[in-house]
């Protein structure tokens, strides 16, 4: 009897063990009876099944996915080329319908891929290039809203996928369409530093004419003023001289003539007399 | 037979129990799952959970600090000009429980989420306001935006920094714009030649000023001086002369000659010959 309850036991806890599963906060499953799924399991933890073979557990990670798009080249709808890349986050919401529509992670990546690409091109050729520089930058996203939508809900309804972002990485041009862009810039560049060197000479030639300027107004000032003082001066010492003239007019006369001959007659003055001139005598007195 | 059997029983239940202890480092924190499911946080230090298959734990290294880098890229600015640019992005982990059930692969999503903020931010401005003033808000600007989108994912990441390591024009185009560069010293070197010309001419102009007034006020009043001397001399004459008026004038004229004779070459001719005049003497 104890031996026959133990091997119950042991075969009770046996099947037990082989029902029940632990599911990880990573992670995702589909229960399927004999290949045919039966439920999901979303909530980690401890779950039920009947033991294997009858019932077995496929698991996913529940965790978001990076999806890179390498570059690849669009048209705009002005029919300019660019080179974009983008990437999605996306991460497996039904796993039902992933595991029905895909199977595989790999696979599903791929075919998420495809429609990444197939939406990304035609929403940007839906673009002006002007328009997605300038505004849809200043916007916060480089695509148009319409592109993650449709992404979103292709990927939800077909594969059992939640996109939670897409986003351009990289925006860029062709490499063949890169020299004539050079060329712009070059030119613009010219055109830049043409302009600051101008600005420098007519700055330059500014400060030099207000400095000349300056000059020579404080020049002019200066002649004005000295002007001014030496007129003044004359004037006082003309009126001194007018009082002395107006005390005796004869004499003054006589000896201002007699002053002015002193200043005019300088040295090496050659004065030419006749013998008998009177002012022969007083003239070379005490001369040889 | 049966103690002995019990003996090991006892031993393996107590080593079972042993894989219930966590020593935690001091860099890590350790996220515990009870079935799988996130129950709590252990902190550095000695911790107790459950053994398995009931608990189990994830050790997060969350004071490491972690790079994430995009590559570099020549991407398109607003103007329709082209930069090229490289970013790294620092981080650390922010949420432990995030950063475990968050993201299957968070390096990836650091990197693709720095280097689209970039891009957009690139595109939407022009390329003297991104080379000139923009590395700084560039910065700024990507972090912010890549922090928001990488909280909205959940990833669990926080950034600590973003590096712009290059942020130049094309290498085809880069001589352009050093010219731009040297253009503007350009510029600044012919403001200040002028000022250095202005600063010279307009202190010269106030020197000469101060010396024409300084000579003036001189002359003017040595003209003074001599005048009044003359008239003082004259005051005096004038007393002299009222008492004996032929006398003076007589002395006076004996006194000019006299001082004026030996200044002079005297010629004495006849009315009506030729003179021949003495040379100049080294004039």
């Amino acid at each position: 009897m104890n031996r026959q309850t133990l091997l119950i036991g042991a075969a009770l806890a046996l099947v037990l063990g082989a029902s029940v599963f632990t599911m990880d906060a990573r992670e995702l499953g589909v229960v399927t009876r004999l290949g045919a799924p039966v439920k999901t399991v979303t909530e980690p933890g401890l779950n039920l099944r009947l033991p294997w073979p009858v019932e077995q557990v496929r698991r996913y990670d529940s965790r978001s996915r990076m999806l890179s798009v390498e570059a690849i080249e669009v048209l705009t709808q002005d029919k300019k080329n660019l080179v974009v890349e983008a990437f999605a986050v996306w991460r497996i919401q039904d796993p039902l319908r992933f595991l029905e529509a895909v199977g595989t992670a790999e696979l599903g990546a791929a075919r998420l891929e495809d429609l990444v690409v197939s939406r990304l091109a035609a929403s940007l050729g839906q673009v002006a290039y002007a328009d997605l520089l300038a505004v849809r930058a200043e916007a916060g996203s480089l695509l148009p809203a319409v592109a993650l939508a449709q992404v979103k809900e292709g990927a939800a309804t077909r594969l059992g996928i939640e996109v939670q972002e897409l986003r351009l990485r990289h925006l860029g041009l062709p490499l063949q369409n890169e020299q004539s862009i050079y060329e712009r810039m070059r030119a613009e560049r010219r055109r830049i530093a043409n302009a600051y060197r101008s600005e420098g000479e007519e700055q330059a030639i500014a400060i030099r004419a207000r400095a000349d300027r300056e000059a020579a107004e404080i020049l002019a000032g200066a002649d004005k003023d000295a002007a001014v003082i030496t007129a003044r001066s004359e004037e006082a010492s003309a009126r001194l001289y007018a009082g002395a003239y107006a005390q005796d007019p004869d004499f003054y006369r006589f000896l201002r003539t007699l002053d002015a001959a002193d200043t005019v007659l300088d040295h090496g003055t050659v004065l030419v007399l006749t013998p008998d001139h009177p002012l022969l005598d007083v003239l070379t007195e005490g001369r040889p | 037979m049966s103690r002995a059997l019990s003996a090991l029983l006892g031993v393996v239940v107590v080593a079972w129990a042993a894989t219930g202890l966590m020593v935690v480092g001091p860099d890590e924190v350790a996220v515990v799952l009870r079935f799988g499911a996130v129950d709590r946080t252990a902190a550095a230090g000695l911790g107790l959970r459950a053994p398995w298959p009931l608990e189990a734990d994830e050790r997060v290294l969350v004071t490491a600090s972690r790079k994430a880098e995009p590559g570099a890229r020549r991407l398109l600015t607003g103007d329709t000009n082209l930069v090229d640019l490289e970013v790294a992005a620092q981080y650390v982990v922010g949420d432990p429980v995030a950063w475990v059930t968050g993201l299957a692969d968070p390096d990836a999503a650091v990197a693709a989420e720095a280097l689209a903020a970039a891009t957009e931010l690139i595109a939407a401005l022009e390329v003297d306001v991104l080379l000139t003033t923009g590395r700084a808000a560039l910065e700024q600007g990507i972090q912010q935006r890549a922090q928001a989108r990488l909280d909205q994912l959940g990833a669990g990441v926080r950034l600590t920094s973003i590096e712009v390591r290059e942020l130049a024009p094309p290498p085809a185009v880069v001589d352009a714009f050093n010219d731009v560069s040297s253009a503007r010293g350009d510029r600044e070197t012919l403001a200040l030649s002028a000022d250095a010309y202005a600063s010279q001419v307009v202190p010269d102009a106030r020197g000469q000023a101060a010396r024409a007034v300084e000579e003036a006020t001189g002359a003017a009043t040595v003209r003074t001086r001599v005048a009044q001397a003359d008239i003082a001399r004259f005051a005096g004459l004038v007393a002299v002369h009222e008492h004996a008026p032929e006398a003076t004038k007589l002395e006076l004229q004996q006194q000019t000659l006299a001082g004026i004779g030996p200044r002079l070459e005297v010629v004495v001719a006849r009315a009506g010959t030729e003179v021949e005049l003495p040379r100049e003497e080294g004039r």
